[in-house]
């Protein structure tokens, strides 16, 4: 009986101090993201120096979460090379790399020319053959698109990007010496821009009220409620 | 922001502000209701088929961190994956989730062991649930090609920040006929989806997924601001077209 008494007492003491780290986690990030707007507003006065260091310290934490999630990276391709099940083929590969750039980047330092060269050798032709495949990929994408999608939205894409293509192309500067030509001409370049704008503008309203939901406390995307 | 702007800033924040208290503590929010997008319906369905069939999720929160502008789609992407880890917690199988940056890989790496400490699991190895697939663009896609491709997959949900190379995730998914989400707040990221995805979102789509996928009051609010800020801009910019057309301005 005391024994059981004693777990609830426990658990009891667990929620609680469970309850106590949420509030706390919560005032620390709703005190911190009003500093920061406050800092924003104010940047002459005490609160745009605060600003200037919590930032600093995100930028400090943000370099330390990367060391270690390239730490954890290594750690999940090293369980993968002695994995008995979805062992995947491509993780000594990597390690052999990770490590081989670990080690010449200390013995002959980050500035070094060799070293500067070695990997910035490796990820543009690394990068470039990934660019090579997105382009055939997108070429086959976009021949594969009208057989999958046949509306309305679909068709105007199609149209549209077969326009821009010749507009871009700039086939239709050709006849610029024409009014008419040149006021399609135009009209159709401002047309990307306006859609574009107008997707930005969305994407920007979403944006902002995201961050002040966070900011603020209301939301937190990176605990569990 | 140059100084001149902060004033009107701050007069739409305060906007923002007034209206979210409006909007949360008044009945006027039950008077709108939030059309369900289909590409969203046809995730949740697919989640459930995936946990009916024991079959793997794989979510994707793309390569921004949280420090600069694109981390509002970072935040967004964690949201969702709080929701999709919550809708799957009953499923034998862990979703996995990669990301292209260190601060979203740990963050979901706590989403993770939250899950597994909900489900009072045995296990604790939440570290190769969630992971960063590389830390520059190409190397995250070529880091999640991998866990992408694989065949005990049947859903993968790219939300977050991803460019035109989104395309190579989901070429490799089409492949394997996963069902696949791609929500970027890239423009091009958000052509090549449609293109290449079966569902894509479009726009601020991206940022009504938490409303549609949780029932959270905040979710609701937040949405019918954000559609209220767009009518009063679609506003301002009519009026200035009009005063422009007048010769006024």
């Amino acid at each position: 009986m005391d024994r059981n008494c004693y777990h609830h007492h426990c658990s009891y003491l667990e929620i609680r101090w469970d309850s106590v780290k949420k509030v706390i986690l919560i005032f620390i990030s709703s005190l911190s993201g009003i500093l920061l707007i406050l800092g924003l507003f104010f940047p002459e006065t005490l609160f745009g120096e605060i600003r200037f260091y919590l930032l600093d310290w995100a930028i400090i934490v943000g370099a330390i979460a990367l060391g270690i999630a390239i730490i954890n990276l290594f750690s999940v391709h090293w369980n993968k090379v002695f994995a008995d099940d979805k062992r995947d083929y491509a993780s000594p590969f990597f390690i052999v790399g990770f490590l081989t750039v670990i080690l010449i980047g200390i013995l002959l330092g980050p500035n070094d020319q060799f070293f500067v060269n070695l990997t910035s050798t490796t990820i543009i032709s690394v990068e470039a053959s990934l660019l090579a495949v997105l382009a055939l990929t997108l070429s086959l994408a976009s021949f594969r698109f009208f057989r999958k999608k046949q509306n309305l939205l679909a068709i105007v894409f199609g149209i549209s990007t077969v326009l821009f293509l010749l507009s871009f192309s700039g086939i239709l500067a050709l006849g610029e010496k024409f009014p008419l030509v040149r006021t399609l001409n135009s009209a159709l370049n401002a047309l990307p821009i306006a859609g574009s704008t107008g997707i930005l503008i969305g994407i920007s309203l979403g944006a902002i009220l995201t961050s002040l939901r966070i900011l603020f406390g209301f939301d937190r995307p990176y605990g569990r409620k | 922001m140059s100084n001149s702007a902060l004033p009107f800033f701050l007069m739409f924040i305060l906007i923002i502000l007034v209206a979210g208290v409006i909007f949360y503590f008044s009945p006027l929010k039950n008077r709108f209701g939030i059309k369900k997008s289909t590409s969203l319906i046809n995730l949740r369905k697919s989640i459930g088929l995936s946990i009916e069939h024991g079959k793997g999720l794989h979510v994707s929160l793309g390569k921004s961190d949280l420090l600069n502008i694109h981390g509002a789609a970072s935040l967004i992407g964690l949201e969702t994956l709080n929701q999709i880890i919550d809708q799957s917690i009953l499923s034998d199988n862990h979703p996995v989730t990669t990301a292209g940056s260190g601060d979203l890989a740990l963050l979901a790496q706590t989403q993770h062991e939250n899950v597994l400490n909900d489900k009072s699991s045995p296990t604790t190895d939440f570290h190769s649930d969630a992971y960063l697939s590389g830390a520059t663009n190409y190397s995250y896609i070529a880091g999640a090609i991998p866990p992408s491709s694989d065949d005990t997959l049947s859903t993968q949900i790219f939300v977050g920040n991803i460019g035109p190379e989104i395309g190579l995730l989901i070429d490799s998914n089409n492949k394997k006929k996963h069902f696949t989400l791609a929500a970027t707040d890239s423009l091009e990221g958000q052509s090549v989806g449609y293109v290449c995805s079966e569902e894509a979102l479009i726009g601020e789509e991206l940022f009504s997924i938490p409303a549609q996928m949780s029932d959270k009051k905040i979710f609701k609010v937040s949405l019918l601001i954000q559609d209220l800020l767009r009518w009063i801009v679609i506003a301002i910019i009519i009026i200035v077209l009009i005063l422009k057309l007048g010769g006024i301005l």
